[in-house]
């Protein structure tokens, strides 16, 4: 069953355009919506709640067309990435209010709101006004508020951008927890790569106002179908040859790089671009790929790996190797590239 | 050294610094310098306020031929004030002051929040309009007085549109000259109450209002859950603020009525007006000022003890 389904839909905007956009969300998943800063993110929450009317195409909720369904009747629940929680009332009448506002009966209200506060954690908390809660406190209340509404749909809004880093892992594992157990809707919307992929059962990537690519998080990230795509999933990002085709289409030549040999899909002759994701380019000699010499320039310890940012003629290439690595600055360190996974896209950057 | 370090703090000059001597003689030291300030203060304010109060326990009046400190010569233990509570006048220029603001200030409060409500959302023309709500309460009272008073004449503008005869009066009528008083102060002030209740409408996050939207609320229910508990303060800053502007209510009626016909627009500061200038009644003048400035200082410390309680 689809909760939600966007399909070829466009808004126009002065100095940009939204769109064509289409995607499907199914009943009970954990959808996630990634995209740099202002690249159309939030137009797409808006499309969903209804606050923008696509110029053309449509928007689907559970079946029934979007253009009917007024605000209010779209049925479907928001965390705010500033939360958003009403401040003068407790956290037990902002997670009751969705409930009051359609007249549910005390006793449903009092079921729901036990229900919640047992799945949230919040009991002890729900006598509390918001400021006098903690992030983490707070965040649960907006995420029981928005639940207890019992809508189609949730839509989170960077909803845990504001928190620390380790509250920002627990809320993580909270949320997958709270999706799955009950089997909701999750659109989750975020600028941080990391967090939705870590997170959601499938990841549309927004780029400049259009839907770069849609699928699982691996699938995303080992098969990207862009260097758009490939460029801002993964951190540190890929790096990048620009190089030819040979005519054969058995070679790929660069001028920094020995020739590559393709195997799998490929091009006969023309321009190109070559992805090697920092991992994938090895410490040292490897049996059957090709190596060569790079200039160290700089080391950035992270305890379980190491990044290693190094000159292959004048182009940075950074390399992510497993564990404590002692490099010195400036030293030549031979690299081997892992064949199996590099990323050929052709002159216009899609994948071939 | 021990001991070195004692005396200072015992406060041995010698052996002090600076600021350890500036922090000794900075409440004296402060009190000079702020004396020049005092003075002035009680000077203007409470030189003023003991005249008022001698001035009222006596007869005394500009004709009197005596110069006021004099005025214990007419000594009249009080009567000013028996005088004052049994003055039919007075009461009826308090009732009417009373009046405006209890009917002037919520047709304000009202108007003003429709029209901050209706203001809310962006639509075009919003800059233009906004600018010309607030014209009037930009204009000088006076002018105000003056164009409500060409408005409400006989042959004037309203009766001509209303369809009505030159002999139906709003200034000179007994009962219709309070209503186009109030129907000016209203005209002048609910950009007042529109701004500052705009304002406070603003302050209300957008995303909290979007929220309960989603959440299922009505607008009435999101406007009364949601905005109106926001504004508490706003609301009770701009009611405070009309109340006590319209309790000194004085250039529209003056212009428009003079306080008549008769004294049926009298206010407040219409009738110490004529009392001062026309009958030359300071003493009684004094009393009635001095009265109202007790009572609405003992209404005010109560309205704020009990909004600081709530």
């Amino acid at each position: 069953m689809t909760a939600i389904e966007i399909s070829n839909a466009v808004k126009r905007y002065p100095d940009f355009t939204l769109g064509p956009i289409s995607m499907s969300v199914a009943q009970g998943e954990f959808f996630g919506i990634f995209g740099p800063p202002s690249t159309g993110k939030t137009s797409i929450l808006k499309l969903i709640l209804g606050l923008l009317q696509p110029e053309e195409g449509t928007v689907t909720l559970s079946g029934k067309d979007g253009a009917a369904l007024d605000v209010a009747e779209r049925d479907i629940s928001m965390v705010f990435q500033n939360l958003a929680l009403f401040p003068h009332m407790t956290g037990r009448e902002n997670i009751i209010f969705p409930l009051k506002e359609r007249g549910a009966s005390e006793k449903e209200i009092e079921e729901r709101l036990d229900f919640v506060s047992e799945v949230l954690h919040v009991s002890h908390i729900l006598h509390k006004n918001p400021a006098q809660m903690s992030g983490g406190e707070r965040q649960r209340i907006a995420l029981g508020r928005a639940f207890a509404a019992e809508s189609r749909a949730m839509l989170l809004d960077e909803p845990i951008a504001a928190l620390d880093a380790r509250l920002r892992e627990e809320m993580r594992v909270e949320l997958k927890r709270l999706q799955r157990e009950n089997n909701q809707t999750f659109v989750y919307v975020s600028h941080d790569e990391e967090e939705v992929m870590a997170i959601s059962d499938r990841v549309a990537v927004i780029i400049d106002g259009k839907i770069a690519q849609i699928g699982t998080p691996d699938e995303v990230y080992s098969t990207p179908n862009s260097v758009a795509v490939a460029g801002v999933i993964g951190s540190p990002p890929m790096n990048f040859f620009k190089g030819t085709y040979s005519a054969s289409g058995v070679h790929f030549n660069t001028s920094s790089l020995p020739t590559v040999p393709i195997t799998g899909a490929t091009r006969k002759g023309g321009d190109g671009t070559l992805g090697v994701r920092p991992e994938d380019i090895w410490l040292g000699e490897s049996e059957g790929n090709p190596s060569i010499d790079v200039n160290v320039s700089s080391v950035e310890p992270l305890g379980s790996y190491t990044i290693i940012n190094a000159y292959l003629g004048d182009q940075i290439v950074k390399i992510r190797a497993p564990g404590q690595v002692t490099l010195k600055e400036n030293a030549v360190q031979r690299v081997s590239f892992d064949l199996r996974h590099l990323h050929f896209f052709d002159d216009v950057g899609e994948r071939v | 050294m021990t001991d070195q370090t004692l005396t200072d703090t015992t406060g041995n000059a010698d052996t002090m610094g600076y600021w350890q001597k500036v922090a000794r003689d900075g409440p004296r030291m402060g009190f000079w310098f702020v004396l020049p300030t005092l003075l002035l203060l009680l000077f203007i304010v409470v030189f003023p306020l003991l005249m008022q109060l001698y001035l009222s326990f006596t007869w005394w009046t500009p004709l009197e031929g005596i110069p006021w400190y004099q005025a214990w010569e007419v000594f009249n233990w009080g009567e000013n004030y028996w005088f004052m509570i049994t003055d039919p006048r007075f009461w009826g220029a308090l009732w009417r002051t009373v009046l405006i603001m209890i009917v002037a200030v919520p047709a304000q409060f009202f108007l003003g929040m429709a029209l901050a409500y209706l203001f809310i959302d962006k639509f075009p023309g919003r800059k233009i309009f906004y600018s010309i709500m607030l014209t009037p309460m930009m204009i000088v009272p006076a002018v105000v007085g003056l164009m409500f008073f060409l408005l409400f004449q006989g042959t004037g503008p309203v009766n001509d549109h209303l369809g009505l005869p030159a002999e139906f009066s709003w200034l000179t009528d007994v009962n219709r000259a309070m209503i186009s008083v109030i129907i000016a102060d209203i005209w002048q002030w609910t950009p007042l109450m529109f701004l500052i209740l705009l304002a406070g409408m603003l302050g209300v996050p957008s995303d909290q209002l979007l929220a309960a939207k989603l959440l299922g609320g009505s607008n009435w229910q999101n406007f009364v859950k949601i905005i109106l508990p926001r504004m508490k303060t706003v609301i009770i800053i701009a009611l405070v603020l009309r109340a006590v502007e319209c309790f000194k209510i004085f250039d529209l009626v003056f212009i428009m009525t003079k306080g008549g016909p008769g004294v049926q627009t009298e206010t407040i500061s219409v009738f110490l007006y004529k009392q001062t200038f026309g009958d030359l009644e300071w003493a009684y003048v004094a009393t009635i000022g001095l009265s109202i400035l007790i009572a609405l200082s003992i209404l005010a410390v109560k309205g704020l003890s009990y909004m600081a309680k709530k």
